[in-house]
């Protein structure tokens, strides 16, 4: 049981990039802006973590006397219309965007796994049945689907994570279904077969751990369009509200208040832009580690 | 093709049926938001919107009116129907969209191939950092921010509603910048691999000059990609427009929405909802065929000989 | 003389290391002869034709030694010149014939383009004279193939529509990279007697690149035997390959003659026996010691010279010339 257990875990641990980065060759260390991306991704969950702690103030205190200040000594980043702290507002609506964003890639990543690699690895008119109730839940555009159930289910986190999910699971469906036609074909699958192994079994057990690759991938790039749709349904009006904080709502407001205090706008602004930027260049760096072929510089071999 | 056709009328019915029960589910109707009516007037409404029938009934009549493309009148304006209001706000929208793929495409592909004919230099790596930028920024900051500068610090541009061409400038700026990082990416990356092909050096081993191998060989190997991403380009600007326009100020079908929402104007959401899932099913059909005709191997299959 | 080669040497940049890929390569070729460069894959016969064409990238190679076309020092004329030479006076055939085409273009484009470039013929005289080459060299229905896309066409037909390619522009050089490895024998055959038909007419020399030894033999007047990126035995194709001095090139021919070898006649031995390397043999000593069977103290320690050792016939082993 020693070895087949030591593989196993192998074949997990490669869920973590890094531990993956680490049993291949690195590779994926070497491409700078991925790297960069890391970097970034580091500094900005450093500063919305620790930062508050740090700070005096609180995201949710009204204080009426110090309202719209520009970034002081007190409040780093200023003052919103009703004297609450940026700082902390913003840094509370970060964590409240990447929760989001975590959790949907989360959701998204499981459904479509099971989605994809059951109508994959089935085959058949089953795969084709699934596919084709896929394209047409498809054929509907995203926004139309979240604002449709955010006005009937009204704005919250709870509503704001189905919305999401309900969307981008898709991408991610179609590419493990595609995976899996490729690794169905592999030779220890057909030996899993032979020996017996239950169909759950087998997906779970064998394939799913080869096809990790591509799930961490799309896994990785559904982070920052989470964070842009909620972002763009905040600002909508239609995602978080007052008084909890999400970036998304914070540039809302910040784009009302833009001629006089851009402040308010630049913050929020500035950590979504990061934040997104820093995944997808690590998405990116993520997809080029696992299929590097269109990214080889071009020459000979 | 006729499946794909089966699949679009099936999403449709889809649709349809979706946003029906789903704003019979919303609570409150359009005129819950103002003053209480009377219950006469209140129930003159009810019956002339024939919202006491039951539900299966209302289903049924919506459909057919669907069918004679009659969308009704708008619950919120009763004066106009909601065709009229998809009729005043289409092209503005499609305006704004058409120029701002325009745009992103001949931009998108001029980028894309500097970059791509030499690789890792330069020129490629600017493109790499300034669209990794183009895909983080969302559209919202960025409409803020050029208006910010362009309309209230420069003062050269408007900095909103509709009228001239220099209104046009900044949407169309705003909602071509996403379409624009992604295809001159996936421009790029053909362009690395075509020029990676046998059929390349051939073409150099016969003394061609470089802009006929350009025109000739390289061009129409990497255009499929693109054609192929037209179709989630067209729904990008869609949702983009929204929000362009909203930032903007401008009469679109976007901002109709929007405000639809926010009204439960009922009808109007149903209306442009089924409108505009419509046309982009009619244009990604459109672009499905663009790319048969356009590629020979599916335009001419098999074997001669 | 049509073409001279001295002393080419071509390394491949790597990641800032040379590897070196042939060294060392001595060829001539009058107007109406055949040259066949006999090797196995990775020997680099290959990567010597790119090298004379001027058509590795100086980016990542280093080419040096002398080439002279028609008495033209390829390696110092502009760009300019370089590129009326290619496509026009020298053809190339190249090896994979479904890789090698367009696939977004329609085969006789790519056959004429030449024509319309160069000659800046019209469009209706180009096709013509494309089909009609088309006919002379066996194909049937030369309009369809003419409007034809890669895809639709056979393995055949479109080596047929490459050589086509590089006879159209009646050059003075030909260079035809494995022309017949994709084939059936009977159609080998064919298309060796289109070139060698084509050959009487022009004066054409032409530069045959194979691994296959019969097809050398048929139509070469002389050969040359590349081993790991060096020559080991070239000349005349009587003494080459009917009175073989090295060792390579005799277990070459004693693979010919056995039949139950389905892969009889190809350079093509067992690659425990060789070591198919892609990179020149480095370090001391002839490239063949690990699998001569008679080798002698200094085949270790010297790279053997080629040396003439009767007319049209030099070999590279210490064995034959002390």
């Amino acid at each position: 049981m020693g070895p087949i257990l030591k593989t196993r875990v192998q074949s997990y641990l490669r869920v973590l990039p890094w531990t993956d980065a680490y049993l291949r060759n690195g590779s994926f260390f070497l491409n700078r802006p991925a790297v960069l991306g890391l970097w970034l991704l580091g500094a900005i969950i450093t500063i919305v973590l620790i930062g508050p702690i740090l700070s005096p103030q609180t995201p949710d205190q009204i204080n009426l006397a110090r309202t719209n200040q520009a970034p002081n000594l007190l409040h780093w980043f200023g003052t919103d219309h009703l004297g609450r702290d940026l700082f902390t507002r913003v840094c509370s609506g970060a964590r409240l965007s990447l929760f989001i964003a975590l959790s949907t890639a989360v959701i998204v990543s499981i459904i479509g796994v099971i989605y994809g690699g059951f109508a994959g690895y089935m085959g058949g008119w089953i795969d084709e049945f699934l596919m084709r109730v896929l394209e047409i839940i498809a054929s509907v555009p995203f926004l139309l689907y979240a604002i449709l159930l955010m006005t009937v289910l009204g704005p919250g986190v709870k509503t704001l994570l189905i919305a999401l999910a309900i969307v981008y699971w898709i991408p991610m469906a179609r590419v493990v279904r595609g995976q899996f036609i490729n690794l169905k074909e592999e030779g220890f699958v057909i030996a899993a077969r032979v020996l017996g192994l239950s169909r759950w079994r087998i997906i779970f057990g064998h394939i799913v751990p080869n096809a990790m690759g591509v799930i961490i991938v799309y896994g990785t790039l559904a982070i920052p369009e989470a964070i842009f749709a909620e972002a763009l349904l905040s600002y909508l009006g239609l995602g978080i509200s007052s008084p909890a904080s999400s970036l998304g709502s914070l540039v809302r407001y910040g784009l009302g208040s833009i001629r006089l205090y851009p402040w308010q706008l630049f913050f929020p602004a500035l950590f979504i832009i990061l934040l997104v930027l820093s995944l997808n260049l690590i998405g990116e760096g993520l997809r080029e580690h696992y299929d590097p072929r269109s990214y080889r510089r071009g020459g000979s071999e | 093709m006729l499946r794909r056709l089966i699949i679009c009328i099936l999403a449709m019915f889809f649709i349809i049926t979706l946003t029906f029960f789903m704003m019979k589910a919303l609570p409150g109707g359009p005129f819950s938001k103002e003053k209480k009516l009377p219950p006469m007037v209140m129930a003159k409404i009810e019956e002339k919107y024939r919202l006491n029938d039951p539900l299966f009934k209302q289903y049924v009549d919506y459909l057919c009116r669907i069918a004679r493309m009659d969308l009704g009148p708008s619950f919120r304006y009763p004066n106009r129907t909601v065709n009229d209001i998809i009729k005043s706000g289409f092209p503005v929208s499609a305006t704004i969209g058409a120029a701002a793929v325009f745009f992103a495409l001949v931009f998108g592909t001029i980028a894309g191939l500097i970059a791509g004919l030499r690789p890792f230099n330069a020129a490629d790596r600017i493109l790499i950092l300034v669209s990794a930028i183009g895909f983080s920024v969302p559209s919202f900051v960025m409409a803020g921010i050029l208006q910010h500068f362009l309309s209230f610090r420069l003062g050269i541009l408007p900095a909103a509603l509709w009228g001239s061409p220099q209104h046009a400038v900044m949407p169309v700026i705003v909602l071509s910048i996403l379409p624009l990082a992604v295809i001159s990416r996936l421009i790029r990356t053909q362009v690395i691999e075509v020029m990676q092909q046998d059929y390349i050096i051939l073409a150099k081993a016969k003394g061609l000059s470089f802009g006929r191998i350009l025109l000739f060989h390289i061009m129409p190997n990497i255009l499929p990609p693109v054609i192929t991403y037209l179709g989630p380009l067209i729904a990008a600007i869609f949702t983009g427009s929204f929000v362009v326009e909203h930032v903007f100020a401008i009469p679109g079908l976007g901002k109709f929405f929007v405000t639809s929402i926010y009204n439960r104007d009922y009808t109007l959401i149903m209306g442009i909802t089924i409108f505009y899932s419509g046309f982009l099913m009619a244009m990604n059909l459109l672009v499905d065929l663009v790319y048969a005709l356009l590629n020979p191997q599916v335009k001419y299959p098999g074997w001669e000989e | 003389m049509l073409l001279q080669v001295r002393n080419l040497e071509v390394a491949f940049l790597r990641h800032g290391v040379e590897a070196p890929a042939v060294k060392g390569i001595n060829l001539s070729l009058e107007p109406g002869q055949t040259l066949g460069l006999i090797g196995e894959s990775g020997a680099g016969k290959t990567v010597t034709a790119l090298a004379i064409m001027g058509l590795l990238s100086p980016a990542e190679t280093r080419v040096s030694g002398s080439i002279f076309f028609e008495g033209m020092d390829l390696k110092r004329v502009s760009a300019k010149e370089i590129a009326q030479i290619r496509g026009n006076k020298i053809g190339y055939i190249p090896q994979n014939s479904f890789m090698s085409l367009n696939p977004a273009l329609p085969v006789g484009m790519q056959i004429i383009e030449g024509l319309l470039f160069h000659r800046s013929m019209a469009f209706s005289a180009a096709r013509e004279l494309c089909i009609c080459l088309l006919e002379s060299i066996g194909v049937t229905r030369a309009g369809h193939f003419f409007s034809a896309y890669p895809h639709q066409l056979s393995g055949g037909m479109r080596q047929r529509a490459l050589i086509a390619m590089g006879l159209i522009m009646k050059p003075s050089l030909l260079i035809a990279d494995e022309p017949t490895s994709a084939l059936d024998v009977t159609v080998k055959l064919e298309v060796l007697t289109i070139l060698k038909r084509a050959q009487e007419g022009q004066e054409l020399g032409i530069l045959l690149i194979t691994h296959d030894l019969a097809v050398a033999a048929q139509i070469a007047e002389t050969v040359a035997i590349f081993f790991r990126g060096r020559i080991i035995e070239a000349g005349q194709k009587k003494n080459v390959l009917y009175s073989p001095r090295h060792p390579y090139t005799q277990l070459l021919m004693e693979n010919i003659s056995k039949p139950e070898n389905p892969e009889s006649g190809k350079a093509h031995l067992n690659s425990r026996i060789i070591q198919g390397a892609f990179t020149i043999h480095r370090g001391e000593g002839c490239s063949f010691v690990v699998s001569c069977k008679d080798t002698i103290s200094k085949c270790f320690e010297e790279v053997p010279p080629i040396i003439s050792i009767g007319l049209e016939h030099q070999v590279a082993c210490w064995q034959v010339c002390q």
